[in-house]
């Protein structure tokens, strides 16, 4: 374990000097995610003009929600961003043979490799937006509610990660991402919405098999209502049942890797 | 460029766009499916929130969702492919070096690599449109006729190209930059917000906000093909709208080229 957060700190250590290379980029990209926090804020100022409640939740407990889902996309954007477009390329190019006969585990290092450091501010942006959201709400959260909120949370940026990797490793197949990615894309943006605004089957899918409101809509209603055993059973099973997954994918995908040297 | 060679690419960029049809397919369905459900989920749950409404910027519910239904069919067209990436890896690997040599101008090529790039997407479009003409039912008080029908077709084709011209600019700082794609994204965010694609713009609050954004490009993109389609606009605003996106392109066009004439002075090929 200390080896793996050692050689992850080098790796934090040479993207901030690669990341300060190319200082333009930089500076986008902290413009760009300022600009898409600003957008989905504007939109639900918007949306509230012309209601009280959406999915049973208020203004203020919308915007806790949207800031949340900005710190599980930021955290996306930093940790595993990059990484996850560098696989497909990688396995089509046959330069994961590079990552297989190294002594760690290929999965956690072409999963980490890459930290984002441009991205790295976004996080501390999402981060202060998210702290001045619950400090500006109205009502008491208390401390332990936020405690396990951050929890679960944390949680929901795991499975994001797992869900998103399972979009990724059937490049082993396909030989190109390019249409999984953005069909991840496209269901990810059910995330952006409370899930109670979803009924019927629509709420059984993103609960369960397609788990987006576990990443910001669950951790949120435990915030607002308090937890229940129910709750963590449920994210506890849904997040031991995608790194399952993953992993099964990801063994599976590395039988059937050619390699494309020699 | 002739219209023979501009014909040829536009042709070849729509054989590469169906080279992997399974995800072609799955892509556009899926996109789809997500696209409709979303606005479908949020508009119910805020109607319902708020019976006594039966309007929210001039549109019922159902109104609401057809808006959505014919916005998610044409957002494609009107953003075409996104060139931002491919520019500033053709600088970074010199490979933009072939095109200057090319008997054409780059920007035209793009544009027909643009278009051969979207053109399989109609087929999706009215396999997607034949679907949602089944099963939804167009709200009282919509007007679609031949005329609009036109006119919509006319503002997408006019739509891609303003986006396109106002995508010139953010390409062309490519040439200093390492990396324009999170400029691209951006623009996506900004267009996609004040353009309709989130929120109709009569949703936004009346007053001097929904003025502003009548006067901005952005509304070309989204509001109004889709006012235009459900003959919700008259003829004589429909002209003066596109007059003013007319501009709003020319303005691009030229701070494209100036900035595009400094950074071609900036370039050297390496390699190939």
């Amino acid at each position: 374990m200390v080896r793996y957060l050692r050689l992850y700190a080098y790796f934090v250590r040479f993207s901030f000097s690669r990341a300060l290379e190319f200082r333009t980029d930089f500076f986008f990209r902290v413009v760009m995610d300022a600009v898409f926090y600003a957008v989905h804020i504007a939109f639900w100022s918007v949306l509230y003009e012309h209601t009280d409640i959406l999915g049973g939740w208020t203004r203020d407990k919308i915007y806790i929600f949207a800031a949340s889902y900005f710190m599980i996309d930021a955290l996306h954007m930093t940790i595993f961003s990059n990484n996850a477009w560098w696989l497909p390329i990688f396995i089509n190019k046959g330069d994961l043979d590079y990552y297989l006969v190294r002594p760690v585990s290929p999965l956690f290092f072409l999963s980490f490799r890459d930290f984002a450091a441009n991205s790295f501010l976004n996080l501390l942006l999402a981060a202060g937006l998210l702290i001045f959201m619950i400090a500006r709400y109205p009502d008491p959260l208390g401390a332990m509610n936020i405690a396990l909120y951050l929890v679960l949370l944390f949680c929901g940026f795991l499975i994001h990660y797992m869900v998103y990797m399972m979009f990724i490793i059937p490049a082993f197949w396909t030989h190109t991402d390019q249409g999984l990615r953005d069909l991840f894309f496209n269901i990810e943006r059910l995330a952006e919405y409370p899930h109670r605004v979803y009924t019927g089957w629509a709420r059984r899918i993103i609960v369960s098999v397609a788990p987006f409101a576990l990443m910001t809509s669950y951790p949120c209603m435990l915030l607002f209502e308090g937890g229940s055993v129910s709750l963590f059973l449920h994210t506890a099973a849904v997040l031991a049942g995608t790194f399952g997954a993953m992993v099964f994918l990801w063994r599976l995908g590395l039988r059937s890797y050619a390699s494309a040297s020699s | 460029m002739t219209l023979r060679l501009f014909l040829n690419v536009v042709s070849l960029e729509a054989r590469k766009a169906i080279s992997y049809r399974l995800a072609f397919w799955i892509q556009a369905i899926v996109a789809v499916i997500a696209g409709f459900a979303i606005p479908y989920y949020l508009w119910t749950a805020i109607f319902s929130a708020n019976p006594e409404q039966a309007t929210i910027g001039g549109k019922s519910r159902d109104g609401m969702i057809l808006y959505y239904v014919i916005v998610i069919l044409i957002s494609n067209f009107v953003r075409g492919v996104d060139m931002g990436l491919g520019l500033s890896r053709e600088i970074y690997d010199g490979s933009l070096t072939r095109y200057l040599v090319y008997p054409t101008r780059y920007v035209v090529f793009k544009y027909a690599q643009n278009i051969g790039g979207l053109l399989p997407g109609f087929v999706q479009a009215l396999f997607m449109a034949a679907l949602f003409v089944t099963f939804l039912q167009v709200p009282a008080g919509v007007e679609i006729t031949l005329m609009s029908t036109l006119q919509a077709i006319v503002t997408i084709a006019f739509a891609n190209l303003l986006y396109y011209t106002m995508s010139l600019p953010i390409m062309g700082v490519a040439f200093w930059a390492d990396n324009v794609w999170s400029l691209a994204v951006l623009m996506r965010f900004v267009a996609g917000f004040l353009g309709g694609l989130m929120l109709p713009l009569s949703a936004f609050p009346e007053g001097w906000i929904q003025d502003t954004l009548r006067w901005l490009p952005f509304r070309c993109f989204y509001d109004l093909p889709v006012s235009t389609f459900l003959g919700k606009i008259e003829f004589s605003e429909w002209l003066q709208a596109l007059g003013l996106g007319a501009a709003w392109g020319i303005l691009f066009a030229l701070i494209g080229r100036f900035v595009w004439s400094r950074g071609d002075l900036r370039y050297t090929g390496v390699g190939i």
